[in-house]
């Protein structure tokens, strides 16, 4: 996929069908970034399909509104985050509450143990990681942005964007040494 | 720093290796679904179709209540006394004014030349007086109304009087008790 295709601004048009029709567009270009953007707050595939959905269900209903249609992307992608985020809270709430585990990762995904705590060990790394910093290394892990795309969505400057990502990288680093080697 | 390099790339690889989820092939027709289910969005403009009306009507009602409110406090009574400049040098009276209520009120003299001769001009204005309206109407509607009791009568100052400087100061000599003394001579004779 073009991933610059989406920064060009879509004619600005008025009627209700035109609407329809241009957030149809929106929509089918941008469901695998908004499911992804969930995903890798949630790491389940229910969960973040679900938030998506009510993601661009919320995004229809301010379509109209919405001035800047070239900017539809970077709107959905921090709705979607705010969502996920609360999803995110809600479910660690009811875990807590029920005194449940949190769902081991699929073992089909993760077939053998060493690449299963591997993964786990990742995500709460992250999950540990304050907010701005760990939006960025979600978004620079999917659908190929570069720190210019990153920058575009989170409509923060790209030297701020470089510095977040390099933060970021450096303490999950020394987060995940910390992890491996406390567990050896 | 090789090192360095190559965990950061296995950190971004494993980060998106996890990401790399494509999202159900239903997803999207899940979506259309309950969007279908939503109120088709209206267009920009459709907002300002409805807050015209609203506002139109909150403009008709704030002008009948005023209107109504007008109307509901009766005709204003007729003023009694009209203000009048007062000519310097008549009617001394007592002044408990403030200072800055009693510069207002000095007269101004100004003077102007009319054919090679200088007029001097002296007014004389009243000075705002801090009372509240409604307190003013209040009074004014009680004088009115002591008006119009039959067989009351308001007498006034005749204003030529006023105006020639008649009316002197008023002063109160001090009261003499003289004694009683018992009349003498026939009923009615008093001294």
């Amino acid at each position: 996929m073009n991933v610059r295709a989406w920064a060009q601004p879509l004619p600005i048009v008025t009627s209700g069908d035109d609407l329809e029709r241009d957030f149809e567009t929106r929509l089918a270009e941008s469901s695998r970034l908004a499911f992804r953007v969930a995903y890798g707050v949630l790491r389940h595939r229910e969960d973040a399909e679900d938030v998506a959905q009510e993601a661009f269900a919320k995004a229809y209903r301010a379509f109209s509104s919405l001035r800047d249609r070239g900017r539809f992307r970077v709107w959905l992608v921090r709705t979607t985050w705010r969502l996920a985020i609360d999803r995110y809270r809600a479910n660690r709430r009811r875990a807590a509450h029920e005194q449940a585990v949190e769902a081991p990762p699929d073992p089909a995904v993760y077939p053998d143990v060493e690449s299963r705590d591997r993964h786990v060990h990742l995500w709460a790394a992250i999950d540990e990681l304050p907010e701005p910093l760990r939006i960025v290394t979600v978004l620079a892990a999917i659908e190929g942005h570069d720190l210019k795309e990153v920058s575009r969505l989170l409509d923060v400057p790209e030297g701020t964007i470089k510095w977040r990502l390099f933060t970021a990288r450096k303490r999950l680093q020394e987060k995940l040494r910390w992890m491996t080697s406390e567990q050896a | 720093m090789d090192d360095v390099r190559a965990g950061v790339t296995d950190l971004d690889r494993a980060i998106a290796e996890t990401l790399d989820v494509d999202v159900s092939p239903d997803f999207l027709a899940r979506v259309r679904q309950r969007i279908a289910n939503e109120p088709a969005p209206a267009p920009f403009w459709s907002g300002w179709r409805i807050a015209l009306p609203i506002a139109a009507a909150a403009a008709v009602a704030i002008a009948i209540v005023g209107v109504a409110a007008l109307s509901t406090r009766g005709p204003s009574a007729p003023p009694l006394l009209a203000s009048r400049p007062l000519l310097s040098g008549s009617l001394p009276l007592a002044d408990v004014r403030s200072a800055a209520v009693r510069r207002a009120a000095e007269p101004q003299t100004r003077s102007h030349s009319v054919d090679g001769v200088t007029v001097l001009a002296t007014t004389t204005t009243e000075p705002d007086v801090l009372v509240p309206r409604e307190e003013i109407d209040m009074y004014r509607r009680l004088i009115a109304q002591a008006q119009s009791v039959p067989g009351v009568t308001v007498v006034d100052a005749p204003e030529d009087r006023v105006l020639a400087g008649l009316i002197s100061e008023i002063t109160i000599d001090p009261i003499k008790i003289e004694l009683i003394v018992p009349p003498v001579g026939g009923e009615g004779e008093r001294k």
